[in-house]
């Protein structure tokens, strides 16, 4: 009886799981871009964050200071997109998203466009848009 | 290669806490486990080492940490030689069963089905920080970038993965998240081979991974803490040799607290159901006292250096009113979308067993669900609290009743051979 349920109850736990796994959405059988490709059935917008870091990583200048922001959320902008850059840039100076003191020399914007008078657009990837303070 | 690198440091880590194979209670169990049971000092002596240099004034690099862990690699091989590899007498249909539900937790690891945002948010910056840095100083924890990255929390898993950066060169965000299937799975090998119970071991090989996946826990830092559970959990309930027992103990509880404020809370109640099921104050003292250091020491740091944001939840009002909703909303929550089948199993296995053979692990599970309300009622509406974090919370209060599971099966007094022969 004891064996029994415990197996019982490990086949349903595994099947559960792999619903759990279809319910997240595919594709199936195709290696992510990134770990946080399935979190969740959408698509977090840190995603997009890691995806625009890693070509920020390749064409921006060493030791500049640089934020990450989904510009909809102004002004309460989510932290998670700048630590998200810390990780991705470590030879830039990740900073947090804020616009009223030291303006960051760089923007990483993911799901819309930044629009700020210091600001201007230096490049853009399908993850989203780096803009470069005017100076 | 960064991936395969990083994830290859992980593997090491046995390599690191190979000398505890010396003792009589792990030299009896089956390599699985002694692996395991390696991996989870080697978790800890590989953050001690790296915290050392660190407070010794000696800048990380390639060379001073390999030089440092290889001689800690060295003196273990040399301790574990001349040990008897036993045979495992494990049914093989069992082993087939959790090597089937290990590919299932790989395949969701590798899709990225089974991942925690906070990989990337702050765990892995702060290892890549740290890294950057040479080592951990002052001004690096109490720079502006750390304060967004919970400053206060531990240091363990970060220093882990810093280790893994050594390796890599570059943070193997991949290997990190393997690395999470490693510790899960070492958990199971810890509870199958020290109680010898393959029925369990494939149940909690199902909830482990099931659990995981739904409270996106693989990237975080509760897959180490829960191997440390684990070990400590199993050394109490199964290991009968009393000098293997307390070392493994101390070891996985000092591992815990050193992990999450959450494994202080666990190395407590540990504590308190040793002393309230084993009646020794004296071995419960010994036990605890590597875990009172690292807490109390990282407490006064934490303190004195102006980091402190979680411990300061302790000096908050608690709302007695916020009770029912807690209970209600732990309830809800801890269902995992599936009737609450993770702990419905564990329990019915407990039940057809003997729980009073399964008396400290059963303690220890109301003792951290107890904590765990307590902790929830610091707060007027905790819901969103619950939603977010009880998925990975309750992990530990689950793990207890999986080896409580598997400990109401095994007389107390059996062969400590547990199925091994020689």
């Amino acid at each position: 009886m004891r064996t029994s349920i415990a197996w019982g109850a490990a086949a349903v736990l595994t099947i559960a799981l792999i619903r759990h796994y279809a319910w997240l959405g595919g594709p199936y059988f195709q290696f992510p871009e990134t770990v946080q490709d399935h979190v969740w059935p959408t698509t977090f917008a840190s995603r997009d964050v890691i995806i625009l870091a890693r070509h920020a990583a390749t064409i921006l200048p060493r030791d500049v200071t640089v934020t990450a922001i989904e510009p909809s959320l102004a002004p309460n902008y989510d932290t998670t997109h700048f630590l998200t850059t810390a990780g991705l840039l470590p030879h830039q100076r990740a900073v947090p998203p804020k616009f009223d003191a030291e303006l960051p020399q760089f923007v990483l914007a993911v799901r819309g466009e930044f629009t700020h008078a210091a600001y201007r657009e230096h490049s853009s990837s399908p993850a989203g848009k780096i803009y470069e303070v005017i100076r | 290669m960064t991936d395969v690198l990083g994830f290859a440091a992980y593997l090491l880590l046995p390599l690191f806490g190979l000398a505890v194979w010396r003792l009589e209670g792990v030299r009896r169990l089956d390599l699985a486990g002694r692996i395991a049971i390696a991996a989870a000092v080697g978790a800890v002596v590989v953050p001690v080492v790296l915290a050392l240099l660190s407070i010794v004034g000696i800048e990380w690099s390639r060379t001073s940490i390999f030089a440092a862990l290889a001689i800690i690699a060295i003196a273990g091989i040399a301790l574990a030689q001349n040990i008897n590899v036993l045979n495992s007498r494990r049914s093989r249909a069992s082993t087939i069963a959790i090597v089937l539900i290990a590919a299932v937790a790989i395949y969701g690891l590798l899709t990225a089905r089974m991942s925690s945002g906070d990989l990337h948010f702050f765990w892995g910056p702060k290892a890549i920080l740290y890294f950057e840095n040479g080592g951990l100083t002052l001004a690096v924890l109490k720079s502006t970038l750390h304060q967004y990255m919970n400053p206060d929390y531990p240091l363990l898993v970060p220093l882990l993965h810093a280790w893994s950066i050594t390796v890599s060169h570059h943070f193997a965000w991949w290997g990190a998240l393997l690395a999470s299937g490693i510790f899960l799975f070492g958990s199971v090998a810890v509870i199958r081979s020290t109680s010898g119970d393959d029925a369990a071991s494939i149940f909690a090989a199902a909830a482990l991974t099931y659990t995981a996946a739904k409270g996106c826990v693989p990237g975080g830092a509760e897959p180490v803490l829960l191997l440390f559970e684990t070990v400590a959990l199993c050394a109490l309930t199964f290991i009968e040799d009393k000098r293997t027992q307390t070392i493994l103990t101390a070891v996985a509880l000092a591992g815990a607290a050193a992990t999450k404020i959450e494994g202080t809370t666990f190395a407590i109640a540990v504590i308190l159901a040793m002393l309230i099921v084993k009646r020794d104050i004296k071995r419960a003292a010994i036990i605890g006292t590597p875990a009172a250091v690292v807490f109390f020491g990282w407490l006064a740091f934490v303190t004195s250096n102006d980091l402190s944001v979680v411990y300061h939840a302790g000096a908050m009002p608690i709302y007695l009113e916020a009770l029912p909703r807690t209970l209600i909303e732990m309830g809800r929550v801890g269902a995992y979308g599936l009737y609450w089948l993770p702990w419905l199993g564990a329990i019915a296995m407990i039940l057809l067993g003997n729980p009073r053979r399964a008396a400290l692990p059963i303690a220890a599970a109301i003792l951290t669900t107890g904590a765990t309300v307590f902790f929830y009622i610091h707060v007027p509406d905790p819901t969103a609290w619950i939603v977010a974090s009880g998925p990975r919370v309750f992990m530990t209060p689950l793990c207890c009743l999986l080896v409580a599971a598997a400990a109401s099966r095994r007389p107390v007094l059996e062969s400590p051979t547990h199925g091994v022969v020689p």
